[in-house]
């Protein structure tokens, strides 16, 4: 098992490195200059040669090139246009509030979506069924900042029970909560959407299976069927399905600390980029690729740990 | 110059075609769902083409003195902070979601497409490059490469067709490559190719068409994906520049009357949640049809 991880986190440079590559390769087709995005039209040459200097634009691709590299080898993602500070003191900042939020929306996300799917699966094509259906389609088709200003309207504007603006540091515990609550549900609901259809295509085919049948027959409980012969091997394509529920989950981040003006690396990333800060927009989609690849890595080593038979 | 090599053939796969079809379309038909969420698609894209004959007003025109009031009956979802009425701006908007929508997953899907058929069919390095490309791509989260890309390119609406189709490329291009693969070693496939059939015939003739039903169903889940993402671009705002009307922007716009005048952005809302709702509707459908095990 350890040398399977091993194995599997060693495969991950050369994808890291092939993601790398590309955001640098994205972030230098800006067309015109970078220099006078940053500084505007009516920027003086004398002003945008200097910053050409400093961002190292006047100097060939490969040496860019080697020059992000090497620094990314050394942990420095770059310093922002706009603050001059090294970029990974606000991606610092802000991480844990994005991490905190994501968490608690993906334990509400399992929570209500796993049972949902089962139960509209057990009871295909009844009313309950239907309705499940159709609500986690609509939970589909809304994007998260549309939810969030719903829930928003109705619990924070009408009801007054939420603050709308959820800026509260976890130095008080307490209004922290308070202010992850809106945005936790907000992100949570549309990823329960994902996760119900998920477990219910999954169960359907499960239910189909010829063990199912042969444990339904032999007499036992319809609670043992579904949990011990049903559930189990349910998870291993649901396990396998994570990556793209996080995957969704990240983009869905990005648009509930948007709504909420909650700070987050979404919030920042949006930021960046009406600000035109192509370094700290660089550094952040590092830190989203760093994230992904990891994720990615997690998920197929908890996947082998479920499916003995992916090991060999 | 082809058909000559094969006129025997013809009139016999075509009748196969058409009953295959018939058949499908039965089961499409029989579906309620998905035959609410196609009335509803032609809806609102008979709102788009008559946007000027159904909007009571100029979706731009501004009128200072009578900005962020109510409902009224010259006005029935009110205006905005300009003064320009809220239900024209969005039938106008409309036009903006679907032409987003509809030409990013067409760019998209034949780039998409062609790039999964060539990486199948040729194999080798060009195979493991493209595909390894693809998958990393595919690792990101659309609305941050959409985002990404925007940021990169600037704004305006064929940007923003660029920016969403180049979100769906890679998406078209994993699908299309599984699905030649398993096609590539048909029989059939075989046997065009042992009586010496040009490969671009043979992609004409047995790949493209097998490979297409999955490709229709997914374009119309993804065109209703595109199209929130288009108005996720919108409301970051990344989108068609104002004074464009576009859903996700008014629905920006609106956030800050939410407790004063939550039709200006709720009512927008709406509006994009039901064409969402009935692309996925109808996607959903076509799924089943060609998938029958997926739902029943």
């Amino acid at each position: 098992m350890l040398r399977f991880i091993i194995k599997r986190l060693l495969l991950g440079i050369p994808t890291l490195f092939a993601v790398l590559t590309i955001i640098f390769l994205l972030m230098r087709v800006v067309p015109g200059d970078p220099a006078y995005a940053v500084l505007g039209d009516y920027a003086t040459d004398d002003a945008v040669n200097a910053l050409r200097q400093q961002m190292g634009l006047d100097e060939p691709i490969w040496r860019q090139y080697l020059t992000y590299m090497g620094g990314l080898l050394h942990g420095d993602l770059g310093d922002s246009l706009v603050t001059r500070q090294p970029a990974w003191i606000q991606i610092r900042t802000v991480l844990p509030y994005t991490l905190q939020l994501t968490a608690a929306a993906i334990l509400i996300a399992l929570v209500i979506g796993i049972p949902a799917g089962m139960i509209s699966a057990v009871r295909r094509n009844t009313w309950v069924d239907y309705w499940v259906r159709v609500l986690s389609l609509a939970g589909l088709s809304a994007p998260a900042f549309y939810v969030g200003l719903l829930l928003m309207y109705l619990l924070s504007a009408k009801a007054g029970w939420f603050p709308a603006i959820s800026t509260a540091s976890f130095d008080e515990p307490l209004k922290n909560l308070h202010a992850l609550v809106l945005p936790a549900i907000t992100l949570g609901l549309v990823e329960t959407a994902y996760v119900t259809r998920m477990t219910r295509s999954v169960m359907l085919n499960v239910l189909s299976d010829d063990y199912v049948r042969t444990a339904r027959a032999k007499g036992l409980a319809n609670r043992t069927v579904l949990i011990r012969h049903a559930l189990r091997p349910g998870l291993v394509p649901i396990v396998a399905l994570t990556g793209i529920f996080i995957i969704g989950l990240i983009g869905g981040s990005v648009l509930t600390e948007e709504v909420f003006a909650r700070p987050g690396l979404g919030k920042l990333m949006v930021g960046a980029t009406t600000r035109r800060d192509y370094t700290l927009l660089q550094a952040i989609m590092v830190v989203y690729a760093l994230i992904i690849v990891l994720v990615n890595i997690i998920v197929d080593i908890i996947y082998t740990f479920v499916d003995p038979r992916m090991r060999s | 110059m082809m058909s000559s090599s094969s006129a025997a053939a013809t009139p016999e796969s075509s009748i196969a075609l058409v009953s295959q079809r018939r058949r499908a379309w039965r089961t499409f038909a029989r579906n309620q769902s998905a035959i609410a969420g196609l009335i509803m698609v032609v809806l609102i894209i008979l709102v788009a083409v008559f946007a000027p004959v159904l909007a009571p007003h100029n979706p731009l025109t501004q009128s200072v003195t009578n900005r962020l009031e109510g409902p009224s009956p010259g006005y029935p979802l009110g205006r905005d902070a300009y003064g320009r009425d809220v239900l024209s701006r969005i039938i106008y908007g409309t036009r903006i979601a679907l032409q987003v929508g509809i030409f990013s997953v067409l760019l998209g899907g034949v780039v998409g497409t062609a790039i999964g058929v060539v990486a199948a069919y040729t194999g080798g390095k060009v195979e493991a490059g493209l595909m390894r490309l693809v998958d990393i791509l595919l690792a990101f989260p659309d609305l941050i490469m959409g985002l990404l890309v925007m940021a990169v390119l600037g704004p305006g609406l064929a940007k923003l067709i660029l920016a969403i189709a180049f979100t769906l490329v890679p998406r078209f291009a994993r699908i299309s490559y599984g699905q030649t693969l398993a096609i590539k070693e048909k029989e059939y496939v075989d046997a065009a190719h042992a009586l010496g059939q040009h490969n671009r015939v043979i992609l004409y003739r047995h790949i493209l068409p097998n490979i297409g039903g999955e490709l229709v169903v997914l374009a119309s889940l993804w065109t209703a994906a595109a199209i929130r993402l288009e108005a996720s671009l919108s409301f970051i705002g990344l989108g068609v520049p104002p004074p464009t009307a576009t859903w996700g922007q008014m629905i920006r716009e609106g956030t800050v009357y939410l407790s004063s005048l939550p039709l200006l952005s709720l009512a927008p809302g709406v509006a994009l949640l039901i064409t969402v709702f009935a692309f996925n509707l109808v996607g959903d459908g076509l799924r089943d049809v060609l998938d029958p095990r997926s739902s029943r």
